[in-house]
């Protein structure tokens, strides 16, 4: 198998930023439901 | 940004329809389900994929398949659904599980792919995928020893291809052996390479499954920092004799998984009573099970077939032979540590 050099440093940038954000996100909606701005979500 | 409102209402369209499907299924055998929502979704993430890959737009519209983010959200969500002590518990035995089986089937990979002759750095990736945690333990690998991005995408390839039979087949394996949740949840979260798959595993075991296999899988994730900084510090002393490019301890911090953070500070935040229990099973878990379905979908979406073409049989025997003696081994530990 043939590549180039790869630093990796683009997709562990990338994997940390998705990190961060999947925190951000999951904490923004618990935060949501504990005020009662999200009741209910139908599944 | 058309291409991206269109990639994710890809996600987010098979995501329902896995969710529809699983409850018209449960209509078709009088309240069972026929099929669990993480083998729906999965199922159209692939059948999706194979549609776009043939209409030639599976390029353009990646843009939103992003199977970490959702799961790390997912998994976040999944925090405040545990309790702290709980996570304590399962998460100390979890460790100590993690640390034996990590560190055996690691130098297991090592050498046996040493011995079928393969490229050193596609060994190090290789190792540490089906060691610890599937594609981010690859992607941390790649960064410790620099290697080629070929690497990395076929070894997330394999990552994936192994893990759909084994989140399919493992817990109706377990449920067949008569495991407890706890077992189960530790055999699954301790054996499957990658986190989706864990997950989805555990969903269709049980809900105390999910949670055992979620925590323990998470432990495994957090031990990624130390294991690419101790791959790196190996990879510079020892393989390319470069000491002056030693790596720095800052680094396990660099690449310590962050949404591991958010899942306990969720956790303690049920923990202390901000959200009554009504909250949790009305929107938290709903909330969650969004998440999970449309990580499940990129599972399918995201896997690369063409990758399979371009390297031998070696490293998929390697890859098998690894998985093997990861899934004896993690059930050994988990029956130890768990029953």
């Amino acid at each position: 198998m043939k590549g180039r050099g790869y630093s990796a440093a683009h997709s562990q940038q990338g994997n940390m930023n998705e990190d961060w954000l999947a925190v951000i996100v999951g904490l923004g909606l618990v935060a949501l439901v504990a005020v009662r701005l999200v009741a209910q979500v139908p599944w | 940004m058309v291409l991206n409102v269109l990639s994710f209402g890809l996600v987010i369209l098979l995501a329902l329809l896995a969710n529809r499907m699983t409850g018209l299924s449960r209509g078709w055998t009088g309240g069972r389900e026929l099929l669990e929502y993480p083998i729906w979704a999965v199922s159209l993430g692939l059948a999706g994929n194979l549609a776009i890959s043939l209409a030639g737009v599976r390029g353009k519209l990646s843009a939103a398949f992003r199977t970490e983010f959702f799961l790390k959200t997912g998994l976040v969500l999944m925090g405040a659904t545990i309790n702290l002590s709980d996570i304590l518990r399962i998460g100390a035995r979890g460790l100590v599980q993690a640390v034996v089986v990590v560190t055996a089937v690691f130098f297991f990979t090592w050498y046996l792919s040493g011995w079928f002759g393969l490229d050193a750095k596609l060994r190090a990736l290789m190792s540490a995928s089906v060691s610890i945690c599937g594609v981010s333990a690859a992607i941390a690998a790649a960064g410790a020893v620099l290697a080629k991005k070929e690497h990395l995408a076929y070894v997330a390839a394999l990552v994936i291809i192994f893990a759909l039979p084994l989140m399919l087949i493992q817990p109706y394996l377990a449920q067949a052996m008569g495991l407890s949740a706890d077992v189960a949840g530790a055999w699954i979260g301790g054996n499957i390479d990658t986190t989706a798959a864990v997950v989805g595993a555990g969903a269709i075991h049980s809900e105390a499954a999910m949670k055992v296999a979620s925590v323990v899988k998470i432990s495994q994730n957090a031990l990624i920092g130390f294991a690419a900084f101790f791959l790196a510090l190996y990879w510079v002393m020892v393989v390319e004799r470069k000491p002056e490019q030693k790596p720095h301890p800052r680094d396990i911090w660099v690449r310590f998984p962050k949404f591991v953070l958010g899942f306990l500070v969720a956790s303690l935040v049920a923990t202390a009573g901000f959200l009554e229990p009504d909250q949790v099973k009305q929107a938290i878990v709903p909330l969650r099970n969004w998440f999970l379905a449309c990580a499940f979908v990129c599972i399918g979406l995201e896997l690369a077939f063409g990758e399979f073409t371009k390297v031998g049989w070696q490293p998929i025997a390697v890859y098998f032979l690894a998985t093997m003696v990861n899934t004896l081994l993690a059930l050994g530990a988990a029956y130890v540590l768990f029953s």
